[in-house]
């Protein structure tokens, strides 16, 4: 099966090479290397970076598994529920069908989730996969697949465990997906190669922070991937480079950096990938930029392989603000619910050339918002086993709730 | 899953009580038997020494004379009884401690464990080390414990003198290292708030030493400059932990401050005011705690000084001083042995009476040795005795040939207790009973087993009647599982490990438990995350769902998927099948606290049964 589209797209880079190659494999990075370095002091611009600015950290950034995406027909969302004592926080995925107006507890069975879900959409608004982040004994991640919004489900599996991310699984068009598991201290792309159980080594960490662009960047770690609507796999990786807010794609030339305009005081922070998924024709990002003093999102698009990347305004999180949910709403909405001490907010960017803003104070206990798909904002209460979808008021100014579910949560049942 | 959260097998656990009685009335039986064979036989023999004597006599009638003009021997030192007969008292009395029912399963976790919980990380590897034999044994380790302290209180108390007596204080020396070591963390000095009021540096410690002195030739209690060197050792010593409770900043110098924090000695106090105990020794307690918690800092005060001045005391080595030190060292040791630390010896897992006791006697024995050393003229008397032929000795003095024969016995009783523990820490297989305390025993039934057609993990057909011929070991897994299942696929892979020969005459089977996520790759993801695709003889098997059903079905696995992101559930349940195909052993196989011992444990039990039904 041919895991890109035919044309003149080059084939993919394999992690593993035949021995012959070796010496070509070297000679190259040879030049590239030489080709690097001649490149390093040139003017910061368009397709261009910095090299000489100092290799900083890596923003300390961890990326909720709380979420949610939109899709044209379907909103779907994942939340921790359950009771934090032992092993009896559970993590529960539902879904909100356009049709219906409702929300649907679809949490795949089958398995203990307490280690996490991680989910990506596909083309059509009813696909889904699942990842299940390892916990206890558990050593591998299983993974489930609808088709038809969470009714049914379809067992696979990687044989090692998944990054425990939001954006550790993406779905392509057809039977196309990618993965990103964790192999020891490194972590690596795999793709599928067969049915939901057969998987094979796409790219690693080690090898991207070891091509020109890796360098450039100083890849510390992959976080996030996606596959574009063309088929092309990008891959989310934290830069210790300053400025450079790193998704590599592999596509005309082998794993390069996309043009992800970095400008003005983000200059200065290195970025790490929070999320990043394919929503219709456009792969969104959600990063973290910070330099020590402060931490900032930064919200991105391509809207299609042609146009340029966009990027929004900084969302200044300030010195202690965190991120404990974001994800994707209708169109090219993006949100993050940041945690300042006691206080929770949840801030919206609609799209490129907008401005973030702040939906009014939400409800107790938001675990995070969704957007339907009609583009109706909606906050997520969760309270032990119990799970509430709330409105805006007529007035916009607060919130009402329009759905309950309770949800059957086997306490004790994983230790 | 169902069996999960066990609760861990608590200290009055039936089974384990009920075995550790038994053993040690059947060791008792044995002891007696073996008394009672010896007391025969010193009768058989003391009847042929009196027909041999008679004979003799009636040939030379000069010789009873020369016997009776024999002079008698020189009584043991006082300073020396003092601390054979005491300590003799104090090994026998603890032995009978250890015999407490709640010994085999308390003692490592809530005495041995908890005292180690302040030392450094090598000190309670070196206990945890012990630890982990104990509980893997912990009838067989219980029980040594009684008859090796018992029979070293025996022995010191019926061999009064020469080498049976000091082969005795060594052996108590010997085995009060090893509970200084495994058994009290070196008494706590490597860790915070070292102080003699709550037993520093251990109460063996003293038994060790009293040990070491009764084990010195006789003469040396001849000489005053024995007294003395006890008296300036434990002078020194009391010094020094006088400097220790005199140092700031280690909360003995204040007793509640304010009302809400409180001082070391009163935290203590008041911990042990709540030990299972009788109320006035309680009511005693718990007011001393509040005279010092409002008092703290004249109790540590008078504390400082009493240890000071005795200390100094008895490193002047005068008679007079030393008399008076002795007294307020022995009021002092008995109000601190009632007041602080309580007895010691209360609360179901009391193992010794703390320091108090043989600390005291330690100073009185020294005290007496120093006034009461006798002439130069009995020390080489002392020394002509002991030169005397053991062979003469036992065929001229009845006493002291009884005292031999009673010394070997004791020498037995330790045997009977050491041997058997040395052999069973050798095997690194828990006991099974470890598994059959928690998990009860294993149901003997004889029924057909139930057939099967499944797949392995290699995709290949296996059926039961494939399988004749091989003792059988089946249990089901749910490959994704996060608990149960890793641990029993753990236990199959040790009891495999542990077969060693019978390995090849048995196959170790799990059956898929879980209808979803069931095909090959699963069960060889999770085989090589266990280990388990390196054994020969390990069959994971699966099928369809409606296979599979069905054998949950008759063979009681009662699979339920559950929602909202649960596991499977599951019964945790493991079949022995013999040779013949038939069912032999249903055991529950809930891995409970699944620590090392309780899987090493369900490996051994596995084992037993896989052995007998391969040897019937």
């Amino acid at each position: 099966m041919k895991l890109m589209k035919t044309g003149s797209r080059k084939p993919m880079v394999r992690a593993k090479k035949p021995r012959g190659r070796v010496a070509l494999s070297a000679a190259l990075s040879g030049v590239a290397a030489v080709a690097t370095l001649g490149m390093i002091g040139a003017p910061v611009g368009a397709g261009g970076y910095d090299t000489s600015s100092p290799l900083g950290a890596a923003p300390s950034v961890s990326a909720p598994l709380t979420s949610s995406v939109t899709t044209p027909t379907a909103t779907w969302a994942v939340v921790l529920m359950g009771k934090n004592d032992g092993f009896n926080l559970f993590w529960q995925l539902f879904t909100f069908d356009a049709a219906s107006g409702h929300w649907t507890l679809v949490t795949p069975p089958g398995v203990a989730d307490n280690g996490g879900l991680s989910v990506a959409t596909g083309a059509s608004g009813g696909n889904l996969l699942v990842g299940f982040e390892t916990s206890q004994a558990l050593k591998f991640s299983p993974l489930a697949l609808t088709a038809n919004g969470g009714i049914d489900w379809s067992p696979g599996g990687l044989e090692v465990p998944l990054v425990a991310v939001p954006s550790a699984v993406a779905l392509g068009s057809g039977t196309h997906a990618v993965a990103l598991a964790s192999k020891g201290t490194q972590s690596e792309i795999v793709a599928r190669s067969g049915d939901l159980t057969s998987w094979s080594p796409l790219v690693t960490g080690r090898y991207l922070a070891g091509v020109p662009s890796g360098r450039t960047c100083g890849v510390s770690s992959i976080s996030a991937v996606t596959i574009d609507p063309s088929g092309i796999v990008l891959a989310g990786v934290s830069c210790r480079r300053p400025g450079i807010a790193g998704v590599l794609l592999d596509s005309d030339a082998p794993w390069h950096l996309a043009p992800i305009p970095v400008s003005g005081g983000l200059l200065d922070d290195t970025f790490a990938p929070i999320r990043l998924s394919t929503v219709g024709t456009t792969v969104e990002g959600l990063f973290a930029a910070g330099n020590g003093k402060g931490t900032n999102l930064v919200a991105t698009w391509a809207p299609d392989d042609t146009r340029p990347w966009l990027v929004s305004p900084p969302l200044a999180l300030g010195a202690t603000g965190h991120v404990v949910a974001a994800g994707t709403g209708s169109g090219s909405t993006q949100f993050a619910l940041v945690r300042t001490g006691a206080s929770l907010r949840a801030d919206v960017v609609d799209g490129p050339g907008e401005r973030w803003y702040a939906l009014p104070p939400l409800p107790a206990s938001t675990a995070t918002v969704a957007f339907e798909p009609n583009g109706q904002v909606t906050a997520l209460t969760v309270d032990d086993t119990h799970f509430a979808s709330w409105q805006l008021t007529a007035d916009g100014g607060s919130w009402a709730e329009v759905q309950t579910v309770k949800v059957p949560i086997a306490f004790n049942s994983s230790g | 899953m169902q069996g999960m959260n066990s609760a861990p097998v608590t200290t009055g656990n039936s089974l384990i009580v009920s075995t550790f009685e038994s053993s040690l009335s059947h060791q008792l039986a044995i002891v007696l038997v073996v008394l009672v064979v010896l007391v025969v036989a010193w009768n058989v023999w003391r009847g042929v020494q009196f027909r041999r004597a008679m004979a003799e006599r009636r040939a030379d009638p000069l010789d009873e004379a020369r016997t009776q003009e024999r002079p008698a021997r020189l009584p043991e030192p006082t300073a020396r009884r003092i601390l054979r007969i005491g300590f003799g008292l104090i090994w026998l009395f603890d032995g009978l401690l250890q015999a407490q029912s709640s010994m085999p399963v308390g003692l490592t976790n809530q005495v041995i464990q908890p005292a180690a919980s302040g030392s450094p990380s090598w000190v309670q590897h070196l206990v945890n080390s012990g630890v982990i034999i104990w509980n893997n044994h912990p009838i067989q380790a219980a029980v040594a414990s009684v008859w090796i302290q018992v029979g070293i209180g025996v022995w010191l108390l019926v061999a009064p003198r020469g080498r049976w007596s000091r082969t005795g204080a060594m052996v108590s020396i010997g085995w009060g290292l090893v509970v200084w070591s495994f058994g009290e963390a070196f008494g706590a000095i490597f860790a915070p708030g070292l102080t003699i009021l709550f037993g520093a540096p251990g109460g063996v410690v003293f038994y060790c030493i009293a040990g070491g002195l009764i084990a010195l030739p006789e003469r040396w209690w001849s000489r005053p400059r024995t007294g003395r060197s006890i008296l300036l050792g434990s002078g020194i010593f009391l010094i020094g932990m006088g400097i220790l409770q005199a140092w700031p900043g280690r909360g003995f110098w204040q007793g509640a401050v304010r009302g809400h924090q409180t001082g070391s000695l009163v935290a203590m106090v008041d911990s042990m005011s709540t030990t299972s105990q009788p109320s006035f020794l309680s009511s005693w307690v718990s007011s001393f705690g509040s005279f010092d918690a409002s008092h703290g800092w004249g109790v540590n005060l008078f504390a400082v000084i009493a240890l000071l001045g005795i200390g100094a005391a008895f490193c002047t080595g005068r008679r007079g001083p030393v008399r008076i030190a002795a007294w307020a060292a022995c009021i002092l040791c008995l109000a601190d042995w009632v007041l602080i630390e309580d007895l010691g010896f209360l609360g179901g897992l009391g193992t010794d009476p703390n320091s108090m006791i043989p600390m005291a006697l330690i100073f009185v024995a020294g005290y007496v040795a120093l006034v009461q050393a006798p002439s130069t003229a009995e020390a080489s008397t002392r020394d002509e005795e002991t030169r005397e032929p053991f062979g003469t000795r036992l065929r001229d003095n009845p006493g002291y040939a009884l005292r031999s024969l009673a010394a070997l016995a004791a020498a037995g009783v330790v045997l009977l207790g050491a041997a058997p523990m040395a052999f069973a820490s050798t095997n690194p297989t828990a006991s099974p009973i470890v598994t059959e305390a928690s998990n009860g025993a294993p149901d003997v039934v004889d029924s057909p087993a139930p057939g099967f057609d499944l797949t392995d993990q290699n995709g290949r057909a296996v059926h039961l009647s494939d399988l004749r011929g091989k003792a059988l070991a089946i249990t089901f897994l749910d490959p994704v599982c996060t608990t149960d299942c890793p641990i029993l696929g753990q236990e199959f892979r040790l009891a495999d490990e542990a077969l060693g020969s019978a390995a090849s005459h048995t196959e170790f089977i799990a059956i898929v438990a879980n209808p979803i996520y069931r095909s090959t790759f699963y069960t060889n993801a999770f085989d090589k995350a266990q280990g388990l695709n390196k054994l020969s003889n390990w069959l994971y098997l699966t099928g369809s769902v409606a296979e599979l059903d069905k054998l949950w079905q008759v063979y009681g696995a009662e699979v339920t998927v559950s929602p909202a992101g649960a596991m499977v559930n599951h019964s945790d349940i493991a079949y022995v099948i013999n040779p013949d195909g038939r069912i032999r052993y249903i055991m529950s196989a809930d891995p409970g606290a699944a620590t090392s011992t309780t899987k090493s444990s369900f490996a051994g039990l596995l084992d037993q049964q896989l052995t007998s039904v391969i040897s019937s």
